[in-house]
């Protein structure tokens, strides 16, 4: 990034534009995150009556437990190890649909979009299901008590995490390396280096952007996760920093101040994480978007080693916690298992039977989603391309902003708005906006917004500063470049970008149980009240519907998609004359100006 | 695709955005003045109650009330912690009428820091039985509706003969148990502090604290939800479980090969209590709400498994209510843990047991 200030990008100017994108960061983000570390030094800050006092005791309480420096370096392991194994799926998988065309790489994209669906308790429980002892391998192999003991340790929990976060990657190598400029391929071949050399040595470097931003959103999950680890270890293994935020809610009265604290850290170690991300991209020029038509695709020997294997990962990592889900929706009675006569469909009836109360649930989530998504993807956009090309000191503030929201819990989160959003000083202005769906809407909104301008952000750090530069010279205006030249090209990021958020809102649990308007609950927290209520079987098969509608609303959008290219096409009357101005962005990824 | 698709989708997509966010808007409108008026002048408004939750049956309890009232109810249902955390969080601008939960030390803590209605009794209240009385707080800040062991030992009788079925608490001891029994975490799992705290109560601190740790010795597994440690019962990963009752009695009806044991020195009461903001917006359709609950209408709603899941196995405390038949019902030792005390140590014990048994 350091390459836009080398170019001397400031004299593309700050323009109002900027001055409200990083105003409207800060109202979203930054004043809820504010909100919460205030406490601090300020402990009495919400109390029934507001205190300023200042204080300095739950900093020296949290710097002074071992147990949390503990924490953190475990958690760091932890992140760093489960990035790497998602880093490495990711990259393989990208590869691999690469080299298909047609229907493969549809199918291999949307097995990848499925198992993104899938919500985190999904794959947690799913996998325990599948692995534990009288689990459902060990009912199939008749395994022996004890056979998986390696698997219930930090090794699992990180092969897990290779299995789930891998879409993150997936999704941003995917538009790194239809950019990836033929030229440098060629001129690697033809100095003598061979298929390996030139991939390692050059196709590799310079997918760095889109590695660095799909790996940078694994880490901070992987960072910030409870519910993996805490699923399939034993407390007695490890000690994590989400967990040690976990106790520090737990306590009564709830120690938010510790919270606080133990946050404020995720954000330190956030931080650190980009001015590494920084550190690495100095000095090196990652733009690889040709200016000008080039249709050699440089993948087009197709690897068979690397399909099966992309498949078998692609299979693994969804059928597994798919399948032991819908198996055990079916089940009569947990202890009997995979036995005869244990099946039934009650669970589905019963769960189809929540009657009105869960179709408004669902109506309300599927609204909260598609506004958020759409909003989530065009601020992402817009955001993403203040941030990259037009670097500044508040620009890199955002920059880590936006990554620790990933990473702090997703319930310390939601509690930061709700100080934010229902302090007493906002009474007179008639402001509360805790308890509406508004304050629902804008956690959603700073919860995935980070996702989108990540994503984004590597999709731009390979776009050459010249395409601006021309522009601009020809007198095109901000807009103007945005919608004709940054938009085309990252168009399969933004709408990555649409689904991811769509769907993570409708099975999102920490926000919504927090912040629902009361009597309008979401579908997340409806799901959620029938697992706690009643028993597995039931939940899952009400998560399994819920899947369902999100698997036809993505096909419907994938339809939606493919209606629209065609059509376009057919009203294009004069294309030449069309790309002789603006650059074209055709099906295999070139670009054409 | 080419410029013209994107053209279009980014129309449609707009379009969609400025339909979504003026229905949305529309319809949110007209919830921030509601909200905001709830907060500010709740009394103008038409009779509604807010009711936060982590009951199982608590949406049929909010439908009964409403069709009998026609009380508008808006329920904020999650489980206790989260619950806890959300009441803490807006306590400087609170918008709850009614909360109800497991857990009265839980429920002490926010009494402690002023956050109850006290002093009053609802016209029932004599109808409490005895341990019912027993479980009411000096200051009448919150009554208990219902109450649960805080643990009892869970064993899987399709794997553990009967003439090894423990009776006490230090037959977990036990080598038969030696890597094969579970309890969950208390800093996580709510039910699990006032079984830890009891345990502490009843053998004494040293004692009960050499107890957990004997237990930890012998190989005890320490988990984070009563789901899971049941599955780990019914999968044969452990012998015995001790987690609250009533879920115990929700996998038995179910079907699943359970035998509860209650240890004969005694169980620690867990009870579901409610109570009423001291700031509350509608403080008198609050009033009514917690009458309606210990009524025997309003107990009978509860006590239906169709409504509350493993939450409506309870032990009744209201004289002439009868619980599920599948719990038992007599010869169970009961044993109060104070709240107040157990309030003024939950911070130490979890700290201790997060330090001695956890890592």
């Amino acid at each position: 990034m350091q390459l836009f200030t080398k170019l001397k990008f400031k004299k593309l100017g700050t323009s109002l534009y900027d001055i409200l994108g990083v105003a409207f960061l800060a109202l979203l983000i930054g004043y809820p995150i504010l909100a919460l570390l205030l406490q601090i030094v300020f402990p009495n800050l919400y109390s029934v009556h507001m205190s300023l006092a200042p204080s300095l005791a739950s900093l020296k309480e949290v710097f002074t437990d071992k147990e949390n420096l503990n924490a953190v370096l475990n958690s760091i392991f932890i992140g760093a190890a489960g990035t790497l194994a998602a880093s490495i799926i990711g990259t393989l998988i990208a590869f691999a649909a690469e080299e298909q065309s047609g229907f493969m790489r549809s199918f291999i994209d949307a097995l990848v979009w499925l198992i993104f669906f899938l919500p985190s308790y999904i794959v947690a429980e799913g996998w325990v299901m599948f692995m534990q002892d009288g689990g459902i391998l060990a009912q199939l192999l008749k395994l022996s008590n004890g056979w998986s003991s390696w698997f219930f340790s930090r090794w699992g929990v990180i092969l897990i995490m290779g299995f789930s976060y891998f879409p993150y990657v997936y999704f941003s190598m995917q538009q790194g390396i239809r950019n990836v400029n033929s030229d440098l391929i060629k001129a690697g071949r033809l100095a003598g280096g061979s298929r390996v050399q030139v991939f390692r040595k050059i196709v590799l470097p310079l997918l760095t952007p889109s590695l660095l931003a799909g790996a940078s959103i694994a880490f901070a999950e992987a960072f910030g996760d409870f519910g993996l680890p805490a699923a399939l270890m034993d407390q007695t293994q490890l000690s994590l920093l989400p967990y040690q935020i976990y106790v520090s809610l737990g306590q009564s009265p709830v120690n938010y101040p510790a919270a606080a604290c133990l946050s404020f850290l995720v954000i330190i170690i956030s931080a650190g994480a980009i001015l590494l991300q920084f550190f690495w991209m100095r000095r090196k020029d990652y733009s690889t978007v040709l200016a000008r038509k080039d249709s050699v695709n440089f993948v087009k020997r197709k690897n068979l080693l690397l399909t099966t294997g992309s498949f078998f990962i692609l299979s693994i990592s969804l059928l597994v916690p798919l399948g032991s889900t819908v198996i055990a929706s079916l089940w009569k009675v947990w202890a009997n298992g995979l036995s005869f006569g244990n099946w039934t469909f009650e669970n589905y009836s019963k769960a189809l039977k929540i009657g009105s109360a869960g179709v408004n649930a669902l109506g309300s989530s599927l609204e909260y989603a598609l506004v958020v998504a759409v909003l989530t993807m065009i601020l992402g956009v817009i955001l993403a391309y203040q941030m990259s090309f037009k670097k500044s000191a508040v620009t890199s503030f955002l920059n880590i902003l936006t990554m620790s929201v990933i990473a702090v819990p997703g319930i310390v989160l939601a509690a930061a708005f709700v100080f934010a959003w229902n302090g007493v000083w906002l009474i007179p202005l008639n402001l509360v906006l805790y308890g509406t769906p508004i304050c629902l809407g804008l956690a959603f909104m700073a919860t995935y917004l980070p996702y989108s301008i990540r994503l984004q952000l590597g999709a731009m750090g390979q776009l050459p500063l010249n395409l601006i530069k021309a522009a601009r010279v020809q007198g095109a205006g901000e807009i103007v470049v945005l919608r004709k030249i940054i938009l085309p090209l990252v168009a399969g990021t933004a709408i990555s970008t649409f689904f991811m958020t769509f769907t993570k809102i409708i099975f999102e649990l920490p926000a919504s149980m927090l912040l629902y308007p009361p009597g309008n609950p979401t579908f997340s927290v409806t799901i959620q009240h029938y697992f706690s209520e009643s028993h597995w079987s039931k939940g899952s098969a009400l998560s399994v519907i819920g899947l369902v509608i999100l698997l036809a609303a993505y096909s419907l959008g994938r339809y939606l998609m493919e209606h629209f290219s065609k059509k376009g096409k057919g009203l294009e009357e004069n294309p030449e004359l069309e790309s002789a101005q603006d650059p074209v962005l055709l099906s295999n990824g070139e670009v054409i100006l | 695709m080419n410029r013209y698709s994107y053209k279009k989708l980014s129309i449609v997509l707009m379009s969609i955005a400025v339909l979504g966010s003026v229905l949305t808007g529309c319809g949110t409108s007209s919830k921030v003045s509601a909200g905001t008026s709830l907060t500010n002048t709740a009394s103008a408004s038409p009779k509604q109650l807010v009711f936060y939750s982590a009951q199982g049956y608590d949406d049929a309890m909010a439908k009964a009330f409403q069709a009998k009232t026609g009380i508008k109810v808006q329920l904020v249902d999650m489980s206790t912690g989260p619950l806890a955390a959300k009441i803490e969080a807006e306590k400087s601008n609170s918008h709850w009428d009614v909360a109800w939960f497991d857990g009265d030390a839980t429920m002490q803590a926010l009494d402690n820091e002023g956050l109850l209605m006290q002093g009053w009794a609802p016209k029932d209240a004599s109808n409490l039985t005895q341990l019912g009385q027993s479980l009411v707080p000096a200051d009448k800040a919150y009554y208990p509706t219902g109450v649960t062991a805080a643990a009892a030992i869970g064993v899987n009788s399709k794997l553990l003969p009967r003439s090894e079925y423990p009776k006490d608490w230090n037959d977990l001891l036990k080598p038969t148990f030696k890597n094969a029994l579970a309890m969950n975490n208390p800093s996580v799992s709510g039910p699990t502090f006032p079984y830890v705290a009891g345990m502490l109560n009843l053998m004494g601190d040293t004692q009960g604290k050499q107890f957990f740790t004997s237990l930890k010795g012998n190989g005890m597994k320490v988990g984070e939800t009563n789901d899971v440690e049941i599955k780990s019962l019914l999968n044969g990963q452990v012998k015995a479980v001790t987690i609250q009752d009533s879920a115990l009695v929700a996998a038995k009806a179910d079907g699943n090969p359970i035998d509860i044991i209650y240890p004969s020195s005694g169980v620690f009461t867990l009870p579901g209590v409610i109570a009423i903001n001291k700031k509350a917006p509608n403080a008198q359709t609050a009033k009514q709400f917690v009458e309606f609950v210990l009524s025997p209408e309003g107990q009978k709603v509860m006590l239906d498994p169709k409504n509350g899941g493993g939450d409506s196995y309870f032990n009744p405390i209201i004289n002439g209510v009868e619980g599920s038949s599948l719990r038992q019902s007599d010869g169970i030792n009961w044993l109060k843990v104070d709240p107040v005390k157990s309030a003024q140590n939950e911070n130490d014990i979890k700290k201790w047991f997060n330090d001695a048994i956890i890592h």
